[in-house]
């Protein structure tokens, strides 16, 4: 990088940019950075200071400004106000390639790299640098020579596509560390990783930062920042409302930093799932296929007990979306019995599954859980036409009630705290949140027997994932089974009353949660195909 | 390269106009609809005046069309089977089919119709005609009932099926026309049937133009359609079925059981339209009877933008445009020209629906990026791409990149 592109004199001011304000080793410096969108401020005077090989995470909840920030940051957006120091000298960046010429490169959360093409190919490609002409051997000749520079390992001539998650990221951290990246963004880095996969990134940041490059770490999750980090700040609601070395705080200070008020403590009503709880559901060794016609649920035999949250542990793609679907009738069964309150209810549609109070908060929100374009009143009769004593207030006859389904609908409203109080606003005018909310509140109000959620609050901020989590914590004290399925091991670790871990569509492991807890390491093991340990196999309910 | 010197430059506010696309609008989507109707009449009166030599030929015409005692009677006659043929598109495609087959199930009702009133001419009136209008819903019915049960068992293309059988069902009237109903006896040249019998003929409401009482029972059937579409348990199963197959899985609708009666009710009231062209107004069966309604309902129902209101109000714009097309007939202008305007509305309304989701805004050229952080947008424009759930504002970049 040359630092003679940047190190210009301010034309407005007549003096060196940045001169005698900046300490010798602060690689970044933003200053009263302001950015609207329309009415909404997303950044109201945002300050960042980055020192040269440090670990700066960047705190807050969706929506708090983090990635507006970023994108400021390397030149995706242009600030309404408030300038930006890079090693001293003002910068000002037109777009990101801008951006990474001066040495500030990101790594997106789905990496953007081109599976079909090589790990050396996505190294090289879009990038000034890259040789012109060059033989495919070359590219991975060079690109075996860039990786190993930065000490990782990885084999340049595979394919992206046939990479672990884990991997691919390191491709796209090489990426931008080939193209001279001295100011590293790391967007949500731990999203889609195993807790294995996590430990050795944060071997990697470390080791990049002791090298002297400086890295931002954007994260919602309290205990990677306290794990990795040497500085944090904390943004909320587009400022910046601390900002401090990690030795001065803890986690509960972050946490009071960020939703700008104490954490709520869960409210479970017993610890234990109360003796005389009844068996909701029995699953006796079910097969299921998934799209593509392989077999993506294998054998899994289950019971769902009234009291009780069941959660499943596991990486994406080993058969926990296909199990969810078979259990709520959406996904035929190749073979196998599901029952529930002892009867069989197997091949059955999704009418009938939701008839016996199956609840279903499904992967697919957008697409299988909510019609768009049709009013939140509409959307909100989904299931409830299927349940007798729902039927019976909703319609008369074959007719339906349009007062009763408004006021149908707004009661979800109020349950789910949805933003809105007007029930015929199109469900796809609401924002994410709003939507997975009103589709939470839904499920939970037909939900008698079981709810089946899959990733509840992915994608929701820290307040609305506390409230779900009460809200899945009540529907139990009701003596609501619960089949809670997500990726995110806190949350699993959480709830639960027992957790069951599968890979490749099995069921590898049982843990009784509240007796045994299992350790996260031991939960990613399992999730990643290790062998089960004899002792970690606890016994069923 | 002088960055500094750029960046100073880039200090500049750099707003620009912009197209942004975002969900589809109905709301915009009906004003291009308004704006393309008001373009085609435009178009066709120059066109009128520029080629039919003839002082005031637009005023000829415009008063032989509306302003004579008979041409409202006309135009209420010309709008009648509109509404049900369209009506038997419209309740298809809100479950996810296309029911091309409009014209076939049209002569498959008014084919069993005119045999119901040959057949049991010896019915008293009070029955006969509630008889036909069964017959004609059930002949409209069971000749849909193939390409649908083809559809929905054995996953046959309906847009094809219905289509191709249109075709058979031509061929199948005029089969009959020449065979035993044949208008004279054997000896006659044209394929026209016998006149039905008197008490078969629908009582008209107004001598002068021939405004017969089937366009009380179009418009009553095209209530009770948009009542049932829209207050009953059925017609919220059908748009579960219509919102797409997840939804429809997820909800555990049957999603067979409702497109074979959304189906069956379309070729129904296809069949209908074919019994009231029978009854009200010809007398008698033709292979000209339809007047192409069948295939024109298609067009009045992709105008009517999934709104029963917008059918009623298409309806009578369609028939509009065969009105005035059949009076400049009369001064030299081609039989085809009132389709061909009919044409060019579709295209320019398939157009005003492609455009519906671009919106033109003021926007900093540099926020131009698919990259920037698109929640922020959304919440800004509380508006956000249906189906994809993707962030709402995708931006055209190619005016963009160049910057």
């Amino acid at each position: 990088m040359s630092t003679g592109e940047i190190g210009e004199v301010n034309k407005e001011s007549g003096r060196p940019v940045g001169a005698a304000r900046n300490s010798a080793d602060l690689k970044l410096r933003v200053r009263g950075v302001v950015k609207s969108f329309g009415s909404l401020r997303a950044l109201r005077g945002v300050d960042l200071d980055c020192e040269v090989g440090q670990i700066h995470a960047v705190l807050g909840e969706n929506g708090a400004g983090k990635s507006t920030l970023m994108s400021v940051v390397t030149g995706l957006l242009a600030p309404d106000e408030g300038e930006m120091f890079l090693d001293g000298h003002e910068y000002r960046p037109q777009n990101s390639q801008v951006a990474m010429r001066h040495g500030v490169g990101m790594v997106h959360q789905d990496f953007q790299l081109i599976e079909r093409l090589s790990v050396g190919e996505n190294l090289f490609l879009g990038w000034d640098g890259a040789p012109r002409i060059a033989t495919v051997q070359r590219v991975h000749e060079a690109a075996a020579a860039a990786i190993a520079r930065f000490g990782f390992s990885l084999d340049p001539a595979t394919k992206v596509q046939d990479l672990s998650v884990g991997e691919q990221q390191r491709v796209a951290v090489v990426r931008a560390l080939v193209r001279g990246a001295k100011v590293l963004i790391l967007d949500e880095p731990t999203a889609a990783l195993t807790p294995q996969e996590v430990g050795e990134l944060f071997v990697v940041m470390r080791s990049l930062a002791s090298q002297g490059t400086t890295i931002i770490f954007i994260t919602h999750k309290l205990r990677e920042v306290m794990d990795i980090a040497d500085h944090v700040t904390v943004l909320r609601l587009g400022e910046r409302v601390a900002s401090f070395p990690i030795g001065e705080c803890d986690e509960a200070r972050l946490a009071r930093e960020m939703l700008g008020r104490d954490v709520v403590p869960l409210e479970r009503d017993s610890a234990e799932v109360p003796e005389g709880s009844q068996v909701v559901m029995r699953v006796e060794s079910l097969h299921a296929r998934d799209e593509r016609g392989l077999l993506a649920v294998k054998d899994v035999s289950l019971q769902l007990v009234s009291h009780e949250i069941v959660g499943v542990a596991a990486i994406a793609g080993n058969g926990q979306r296909e199990l969810s679907e078979a259990l709520a009738g959406v996904r035929q069964v190749e073979s196998g019995r599901i029952e529930i309150d002892g009867s069989d209810i197997t091949s059955r549609s999704a009418n009938a599954f939701t008839a016996s109070g199956i609840g279903y908060i499904p992967e697919d929100r957008l697409g299988a859980g909510m019609m768009l374009r049709e009013s939140i009143a509409r959307n909100a009769i989904m299931k409830a036409l299927s349940v007798r004593s729902e039927r019976a207030r909703l319609t008369r006859g074959f007719l339906l009630r349009p007062r009763e389904i408004e006021n149908y609908a707004n009661e979800l409203l109020a349950e789910g705290q949805v933003s809105t109080r007007d029930a015929g606003v199109p469900v796809g005018h609401l924002s994410g949140g709003n939507i997975q909310r009103l589709l939470i509140a839904r499920e939970v109000r037909i939900a008698s027997r079981l709810l089946i959620a899959v990733h509840p609050t992915l994608g929701l901020d820290v307040g609305a994932t506390e409230r779900t989590w009460q809200t899945l914590l009540d529907a139990r004290g009701r003596g609501i089974a619960i089949l809670l399925i997500s990726e995110d091991l806190d949350e699993v670790l959480t709830l639960s009353d027992r957790i069951l871990v599968m890979h490749h569509g099995e069921i590898v492991g049982e843990f009784q949660n509240r007796t045994t807890p299992p350790t996260r390491e031991q939960l990613g093991l399992l999730m990643g195909g290790a062998t089960p340990r004899g002792d970690s196999v606890g016994v069923s309910a | 390269m002088s960055t500094g010197a750029a960046s100073t430059a880039a200090r500049q506010s750099r707003k620009s106009w912009t197209v942004v696309r975002g969900a589809p609008s109905p709301k915009r989507s009906w004003a291009y609809r308004i704006v393309a109707i008001f373009a085609v009449i435009a178009g066709s009166a120059l066109y009128l005046v520029l080629t039919i030599h003839q002082p005031d030929i637009l005023g000829v015409v415009l008063r032989e069309s509306f302003a004579t005692p008979a041409s409202l009677d006309e135009w209420v006659v010309l709008a009648t089977p509109f509404f049900l043929t369209a009506l038997a598109v419209l309740i298809p495609l809100r479950v996810g089919l296309w029911n091309i087959g409009g014209e076939g199930q049209f002569f498959a009702g008014a084919w069993l119709a005119t045999g119901f009133a040959f057949w049991l001419t010896h019915l008293t009136g009070g029955l006969l005609i509630p008889g036909m209008l069964v017959a004609g819903a059930l002949g409209g019915a069971l000749w849909a009932a193939i390409p649908t049960l083809a559809r929905v068992y054995l996953n046959v293309n309906e847009i094809i099926s219905t289509l191709m059988l249109n075709v058979v069902m031509v061929f199948w009237v005029a089969y009959w026309l020449v065979g035993s109903w044949q208008y004279g006896g054997s000896t006659g040249g044209t394929l026209q049937s016998r006149i039905i019998p008197t008490q078969a003929q629908l009582p008209l409401l107004h001598v002068a133009g021939g405004l017969d009482s089937g366009v009380i029972i179009a418009l009553v059937l095209t209530a009770l359609v948009g009542l049932y579409l829209h207050y009953s348990t059925f017609g919220y199963q059908s748009l579960l079925v219509g919102s797409g197959r997840a939804v429809a899985l997820y909800t555990g609708v049957r999603i067979r059981r409702v497109q074979m009666i959304s189906m069956l009710a379309a070729g129904a009231l296809a069949g209908v339209a074919g019994v009231l062209q029978l009854t009200g107004n010809s007398y008698q069966l033709t292979p000209g009877l339809s007047n192409n309604t069948g295939y024109l309902g298609i067009a009045v129902a992709i105008l009517a933008g999934n709104s029963i209101w917008g059918l009623v109000v298409m309806s009578g714009l369609l028939s509009t445009i065969m009105l005035v097309g059949q009076n400049a007939q009369m001064y030299g202008v081609s039989s085809d020209a009132p389709f061909i305007v009919i044409g060019v509305l579709l295209l320019l309304n398939a157009l005003g629906d492609a455009l519906s989701q671009y919106r033109v805004m003021r926007l900093d050229r540099r926020d131009v990026s698919s990259e920037a952080e698109g929640d922020d947008l959304v919440e800004a424009e509380g508006h956000s791409t249906a189906g994809s759930g993707a962030p709402g504002l995708e931006m055209v970049r190619d005016a963009l990149e160049a910057g």
